[in-house]
């Protein structure tokens, strides 16, 4: 039987060492473009992406991979079963764009899934959908068990700075906190995709320990993912309580890339974590 | 005159109300001086005098003519004019004298006894932990005195004369019931207006009050849906500089003369700025030289207000909340964290009942959470959710601090049940305390303080005392700062200028250790600084 492939875009920062270790495992990146210059993810590590903003003073923004790029690669693959995981389809177009890209070509084999959450939620989705297909399920049989993995997965962020949400016009429900006379730490979240204030708090040390409050009131989880930029101090004593508090779950810290830094500025730290379905 | 009256008429309670109402006029500054604590803070005598006020204004256009109507109407009043705990108390006592004439034209003395004893049991189920040494103390003597005096078959003059003296007895007495008391030599401020409403009633009634009506002043009164403004200066004016040239201070010294309520505000590299003027062109123009505006936004307040006045079922939310503040910095402030309304009122001036009930009718949500931000106001806002039942939740918040760190967590979006927990579970959060100046002398340990010295309050208590602000600042930094402190936020009163304050905080952060020091502009009266430490 044919191979299935399976297609993630680049906010979920795969590492070289998954990559290749699954050779069905492709990347489609999305462009960081600053001032009139534009790399695609892949190309432009976080850090570098901060020291230009610094050097610059302009601020980042971010465009999805384009049709052609789609049509590229899943002609490379046509006759193939390919799946396609994107990030959360209220935070950019690329589903949109892998959806009408498939229509162009008339595939019933393309299939298209909106995970709901970004980052190493969705290495985790395309990690279970690679191993499946290794076991020998269908694109039919993976997609809809991908799916109810997505429903359960929780996405949450602490950012340190509010500039750059603010700034690339995806602050959603925090937008009523900038600018506020008051300084407020929010606790943001995915909700269907959205970014919503999950809670407000007074400083950033209370806004992680509200997170992982948070993470507290699902005692079975599947998975933990911390991610983090710029703030491996903060996610390194975060990542201590989460393994006593959770030490049989699987865990894992990762870096999160550069369309996501360009929204969520430095000093980033998250929770993506999976709960058993 | 004594003995004259055997059966009390509506007359007879409109001349009681209007005497008491009088002599309360007279001697409310004198209850205001029994206060315990030597900080400027919600005054007895004047709480009591407002709340009969509202009674006075009512029965006074009242058409009622039996004992039994009025004395509802004066209830009713009562409730809805209650200011203060003791006020609260009072309005009580007036639901007792209803309740015991209800559907009569005229009372005998006994009734009138046995009414007043209505009252006292009702001021003692208003209180949720009664203590000995209050009003409360005095209230019951009182009783004892009534009962007695009726058994006695005595007419209600003296009734009433023994109902005083019983009381006054037991007022003697609060200082050794209350150590407070005792140790700022005083009797208790409620009780004592307890026996000048009864004084009061008893010149009104026999007629040895000759006064005019009372005027009663409406003005006090005061519901801010808005904040107050200066109707020359119409235009609430608001942007972000990025990438200034400017220094805080610069920008405030430069923008000061353009207009009144400026708040500048320094995020990270932008500068917030707030004011109101009538001319927001100049104020933007001289911006423009500072750097780049942006989230310009000018509103022309007297819409706002007329807006508000004229059709307040706009875009009606489920929750709202219902804070109280005074200064418009703190005012602010709640609103941006999502207050919808802020009653003006707290420290020196504690809202009515009916201010709450009517910020409520306002109907701009379809539930209320009540913010009281004082002890001296949390149990009027008890009295409005007993008025207005499920549509309103207080959240007890007794202190400023505490209503801020509620309001944080206030999400227009979730229930009422789901904010009333969230808030309830920050106010043990955060530690507040606040500099003001001692308005009697005190004592603190074992120094004797003078009035005019600056005092320090953590916790209800007067902990430190120093020649200046800054200092008092500073030592009640360190008797309250704990390890697991992060940030202590300083919202600065009216009495202080923004330069003032600014300076005081640059000293400050070399004593304190690692802790974020945050400066806010309150515009709180009497208060120079209110602390909060998280």
């Amino acid at each position: 039987m044919a191979n299935i492939q399976v297609v993630i875009d680049s906010t979920a920062n795969v590492s070289a060492e998954i990559l290749n270790h699954y050779p069905n495992l492709h990347v489609v990146p999305l462009k960081v473009l600053l001032g009139k210059q534009e790399w695609p993810e892949d190309e432009l590590p976080p850090e570098r992406l901060f020291e230009l903003v610094a050097q610059s003073g302009i601020y980042p923004t971010t465009s999805q991979p384009s049709i052609g790029d789609f049509l590229a690669l899943f002609e490379q693959l046509a006759g193939q079963e390919i799946i396609v995981i994107t990030l959360a389809g209220a935070l950019s177009g690329t589903a949109q764009g892998a959806r009408a890209a498939a229509q162009m070509l008339g595939s019933r084999s393309i299939h298209i899934l909106d995970s709901g959450t970004t980052a190493v939620g969705m290495i985790r989705l395309a990690q279970t959908a690679l191993k499946l297909a290794e076991r020998g399920k269908t694109a039919a049989e993976i997609v809809p068990q991908l799916e109810r993995m997505a429903k359960g997965m929780h996405t949450l962020f602490v950012p340190r700075t509010l500039e750059y949400l603010h700034k690339g016009g995806r602050i959603g429900g925090a937008a009523a906190l900038f600018g506020a006379i008051l300084q407020i730490k929010p606790v943001l979240c995915l909700v269907e995709g959205q970014v919503q204030v999950l809670d407000k708090v007074r400083t950033h040390p209370k806004a992680l320990a509200r997170m992982l409050d948070e993470l507290k009131q699902y005692p079975r989880l599947q998975h933990i993912g911390l991610v983090q930029n710029d703030a491996m101090a903060e996610a390194e004593a975060l990542s201590r309580q989460i393994r006593e508090l959770y030490p049989y779950t699987a865990f894992s810290i990762t870096n999160i890339g550069a369309v996501l830094g360009a929204h969520l500025g430095p000093g980033i730290v998250g929770l993506v974590f999976q709960e058993e379905v | 005159m004594a003995g004259s009256k055997e059966l009390i008429t509506g007359g007879d309670l409109r001349r009681m109300i209007a005497g008491a109402y009088n002599k309360f006029l007279l001697e409310h500054e004198g209850i205001n001086q029994l206060n315990v604590f030597p900080v400027p803070d919600g005054d007895t005598g004047t709480n009591m005098l407002l709340t009969l006020g509202a009674v006075a204004r009512a029965v006074a256009e009242a058409p009622e003519r039996g004992i039994g109507s009025l004395s509802k109407r004066a209830a009713d009043s009562a409730i809805m004019g209650a200011r203060g705990n003791s006020g609260v108390i009072l309005a009580q006592i007036f639901r007792g004298l209803a309740r015991g004439l209800l559907g009569k034209d005229q009372a005998g003395s006994a009734e009138v006894g046995k009414a007043f004893q209505y009252g006292v049991l009702y001021a003692y189920r208003a209180v949720a932990k009664p203590v000995e040494g209050t009003i409360l103390t005095v209230a019951k003597g009182i009783a004892k005195g009534t009962r007695r005096a009726v058994r006695e078959g005595l007419p209600f003059y003296d009734i009433l004369d023994q109902a005083i003296q019983a009381g006054e007895s037991e007022l003697a007495r609060t200082p050794e019931l209350l150590p407070a008391l005792k140790a700022a030599g005083v009797v208790d401020a409620g009780g004592r207006g307890l026996i000048v409403f009864l004084r009061g009633c008893l010149e009104g009634l026999g007629g040895v009050y000759a006064g005019p009506e009372a005027d009663v002043d409406r003005t006090l009164r005061s519901i801010v849906p808005t904040v107050d403004f200066e109707i020359a200066r119409p235009y609430c004016t608001e942007f972000i500089i990025k990438s200034h040239n400017i220094s805080q201070a610069e920008a405030r010294r430069k923008l000061e003369s353009q207009g009144d309520s400026l708040v500048v505000a320094e995020g990270s590299d932008v500068l917030k700025i707030h004011i109101h003027t009538d001319h927001p062109g100049a104020v933007l123009e001289s911006a423009l030289t500072w750097g780049t505006l942006h989230q310009i936004k000018i509103d022309n307040m007297a819409d706002q207000h007329r807006s508000v006045l004229e059709e307040p079922v706009q875009g009606k939310t489920k929750v709202a909340v219902v804070s109280v503040a005074g200064g418009e910095g703190i005012t602010d402030i709640m609103k941006q964290l999502g207050a919808a309304i802020v009653i003006a009122g707290g420290q020196s001036m504690n809202p009515a009942v009916e201010d709450f009930v009517d910020a409520i009718h306002s109907g701009i949500a379809d539930q209320y959470i009540i913010l009281p931000n004082n002890n001296n106001i949390v149990l009027a806002a008890a009295q409005v959710k007993k008025l207005v039942g499920e549509r309103a939740e207080v959240v007890p918040t007794v202190n400023i601090p505490q209503g801020l760190a509620a309001l944080i967590a206030f999400a227009p979006e979730k229930s009422l049940a789901e904010n009333v927990a969230a808030m309830n579970s920050r106010l043990s959060t955060v530690q507040s305390g606040a500099v003001t100046m001692a308005v009697r002398d005190c004592m603190v340990g074992d120094c004797q303080v003078a009035a005019g010295s600056y005092i320090g309050v953590a916790d209800h208590e007067v902990v430190v005392f120093a020649e200046t602000a800054g200092e008092t600042l500073v030592q009640l930094l360190q008797h309250m700062i704990r390890p697991e402190h992060e940030v202590v936020s300083l919202y600065y009163g009216a009495d202080l200028t923004w330069e003032q304050a600014h300076d005081i905080v640059a000293q400050l952060t070399s004593k304190l250790g690692p802790v974020a020091v945050e400066l806010y502009f309150g515009g709180q009266p009497h208060y120079h600084f209110l602390v909060s430490l998280e």
